[in-house]
């Protein structure tokens, strides 16, 4: 969508995205609980959310999201310092101010103009929060005598551009700009004398330096903060002019300047009152230490990382077939280090494209109260193992299909609440969104405690919609399953909500396209539990290698429950019913070499192979020619040609550069279990 | 000179450097004019290039004079760097 932005612009959006969640998040939270019992860093968070998209804002020069956010700032700081009151009103207020916030930066992002109707909000807010500001303060000082008790300090600022800083994108006088909101610029010397000659110049590059003498009731984190989208582009001093009050005029001290290399503060003489508050300084400075630890990195140079191992991966296999090959007990061992050390970098690597799902579940929550307001429902909603990590890749593609079933199951799922009532329930609904790993794979669940599917219904409408025959005879899941048919809509009127018509047929192909899959259980009545699954990242697998005829194919480890030797009496088995009977258990057998049309190879009285494969609740034995062993690949997409080849997710490429197709073991037990072909 | 750019950021820079550099090469009079009325944007590139030029204009014993600045956004950037006068702006 912003493809085309500058990196610093990309960086700023991610920014203002995240503010954005989390006063939406702590909004939320605010109005789950009784207004006396909102604590101090519930509001401090929102504080601290809006004054930082006033920063970035300013950074960039985009003054209507300024003074939007700076009156938004202030009238929360008024809140925190209980000069006015929280009330139900003002946080509905906030959440709208949050909502427009965001409209703000796409336009300006954009560079855009407002529409008129955002226009109007625009106006409405700005006076709803004037007015607010207006009659606040049950105290006897005017604000501003309030805010003049801000301690004030001086800096001086030197600023000398690295010969590439034109480069980021930025402009030294937005910054500047953003620096005259947030303190006063007393004075700038704009320092030329390394501009070359006309002839010699190059007039790419940069060549000045800032010198400025800076004013201002910010902490020094603030100042700091103006320049972090050029932090790499420049070289920052920033210096406390250390101010003695005496009787005569102020005196700066002045401070060698040969001293200071990259970065350095120098700190004035505290005074008493910031002796008393020094543990309190240094436990804000240590919070800051460490929230310089994190980097934001665009995700696109990880890919390109994450690509570039996964050729790595692919060229250790051959040099470990190799080193096999040669029987060189050195050049084995140092392989075998060498693979041990690629598996943790990959590992390392892959890990870092893992975020935890609760930041993402958080943004539902919204989608859930709104929902429920509209369809004046109650619904009360928890996030399970929000702290579960996933692939930031998998998370931004899921969260369409949950906010579709998250509708769906405050529309249809959950009751008004005179329904509840009279079914004996409380009026209050709950749906709970809960995240867990289990066998390799993350699985998200969505519980209502609702209505239930009517599974009569259900089956009634499929076959007035054609979708299936009268009379066939369907299982609870198949009938379940009716519900992702394209053009299925249980809804009677459709609304807004949901219920179009479409919808759930695309969030199973979005959930299947990411090697997912849904299902669907339900008691009439009780409550809905739909279940995603989902692997833990999409560009690596464990595979477990197997023969069949003169092909080699991949079965993702994650899904192997055993192996287990074919023998005379299994063969006879499968010969009379396409089944064995595996400790007491019916277990259905695709032959490999048969499904993918293989000539099986001679094994010459060896050993034949099941390999028990699960997915879900199902099991089916897989007949293969020959077991190899455990394979670590990387999943190569198939390209067009083979877009309709549904039983294999990808394919690799061996050590030997022989072709390897990994099985869609999901799509491999539909086809056996569902298709019948046993 | 006149500009005809109604914008000199990064991707106009090094057209507008040339253009300078060659006209200021021909040039033979006293006063070197550089008129801005058709630009509205000037970045800090700019600035240095016009700065350069002026020391140029010096050693030349040429005076330098930047006319018909119309654009507030120019004016505001002039007045940040307090460049006016050194650039002898009209």
């Amino acid at each position: 969508m912003h493809e085309d932005l500058t990196e610093e612009l990309q960086l700023f959006l991610e920014d203002m995205d995240d503010q954005l969640s989390i006063m939406e998040s702590t909004l939320l939270d605010i109005l789950e609980i009784p207004l006396d019992e909102v604590d101090k860093e519930m509001i401090n968070n929102l504080f601290r959310a809006m004054h930082t998209m006033k920063g970035n804002a300013g950074i960039f020069g985009y003054e209507i999201i300024i003074n939007f956010a700076h009156k938004a700032e202030h009238l929360l700081d008024l809140i925190r310092n209980d000069k006015q009151p929280l009330t139900e009103e003002l946080v509905e207020l906030f959440l709208m101010v949050k909502d427009h916030s965001k409209v703000l930066v796409e336009i300006c992002t954009q560079n855009e103009d407002l529409d008129s109707d955002n226009k109007e909000k625009h106006e409405y807010l700005l006076s709803e929060l004037s007015s607010h500001l207006n009659t606040t303060i049950e105290t006897n000082e005017p604000l501003s005598l309030v805010e003049e008790k801000k301690d004030t300090q001086e800096y001086n600022i030197e600023v000398k551009l690295k010969s590439d800083f034109f480069e980021s994108g930025m402009e030294m006088i937005s910054i500047l700009k953003y620096l005259s909101v947030i303190g006063e610029i007393k004075n700038l010397d704009f320092i030329d004398s390394e501009i070359p000659s006309l002839a010699e110049l190059n007039p790419k590059k940069a060549y000045v330096e800032f010198k400025i003498h800076y004013e201002t009731e910010e902490p020094l984190e603030e100042i700091k903060e103006a320049f972090e989208f050029v932090e790499e582009d420049i070289e920052l001093t920033i210096i406390l002019i250390e101010i003695v009050i005496k009787k005569e005029p102020i005196e700066e001290v002045i401070i060698k300047e040969s001293d200071i290399k990259e970065f350095q503060i120098f700190k004035k003489p505290k005074k008493k009152k910031e002796v008393k508050n020094k543990d309190k300084d240094e436990s804000k400075k240590n919070v800051k230490i460490e929230t310089n630890m994190s980097l934001r990195v665009d995700s696109s140079k990880i890919d390109l990382i994450i690509n570039q191992i996964s050729e790595m991966v692919i060229a250790n296999a051959k040099i470990t077939q190799y080193a096999k090959e040669r029987e060189d007990n050195d050049f084995s061992e140092a392989v075998t280090i060498m693979s041990d050390m690629l598996e943790e970098i990959r590992d390392g690597v892959m890990n870092i494209r893992m975020v935890q799902v609760g930041d993402s579940f958080s943004k539902l929550r919204r989608i859930v109260t709104d929902t429920a307001k509209a369809l004046n429902k109650e619904i009360s909603f928890e996030i399970i193992g929000g702290e579960t990590e996933l692939d930031k890749i998998v998370i931004e593609k899921i969260s369409d299909p949950l906010i579709h079933m998250l509708r769906n199951a405050v529309d249809h799922g959950i009751e008004t609440p005179e329904v509840r009532e009279e079914h004996n329930k409380s009026r209050q609904g709950h749906i709970q969104l809960k995240a867990f790993p289990d066998a390799g794979s993350i699985v998200i669940q969505i519980i209502d405690d609702g209505a239930g599917i009517d599974k009569e219904f259900i089956y009634n409408k499929a076959v007035n919609k054609n979708i299936i025959q009268e009379g066939k005879i369907l299982s609870d899941k198949e009938i379940f399953d009716l519900l992702f048919s394209p053009g299925f809509s249980t809804a009677e009127e459709v609304s807004d909500i949901s219920g179009r018509g479409v919808g759930m047929d695309v969030v199973k192909n979005n959930i299947e396209d990411l090697r997912g899959n849904v299902d669907i259980q339900s008691t009439f009545g009780n409550g809905t539990m739909v279940t995603i699954r989902l692997p833990l990242t999409l560009a690596i697998i464990e595979g477990f290698l197997v023969q069949v005829g003169s092909s080699k194919y991949i079965i993702p480890l994650d899904n192997i429950q055993e192996c287990i030797e074919f023998t005379s009496s299994l063969k006879e088995q499968f010969l009379q019913n396409g089944y064995i009977t595996l400790r007491k258990n019916i277990l259905p057998i695709l032959d490999i070499s048969e499904h993918f049309n293989e000539n099986p190879l001679e094994t010459k009285g060896e050993r034949q192979n099941i390999v028990v494969v699960k997915h879900g609740s199902s099991s089916v034995g897989f007949k293969v020619d020959e077991l190899i062993g455990e394979f670590q690949t990387v999943i190569k997409p198939l390209g067009n040609l083979f877009k309709n080849t549904s039983d294999v997710s990808g394919g690799t490429i061996l050590g030997n550069g022989e072709i390897a197709l990994i099985f869609d073991v999901q799509k491999l037990i539909e086809h056996k279990i569902l298709y019948k072909e046993i | 000179m006149k500009l005809e750019f109604t914008e000199i950021s990064m991707i106009e820079i090094e057209s507008f450097y040339n253009q300078i550099l060659e006209d200021i090469n021909k040039f033979t009079g006293e006063t070197y004019t550089v008129d801005f009325s058709a630009v509205e944007i000037l970045s800090l590139p700019a600035i240095q290039v016009l700065i350069s030029l002026k020391n140029y204009c010096d050693n030349q014993n040429i005076k330098l004079e930047c006319i018909n600045i119309y654009s507030n956004s120019i004016i505001q950037l002039l007045e940040t760097y307090n460049l006016k006068e050194k650039l002898g702006v009209k």
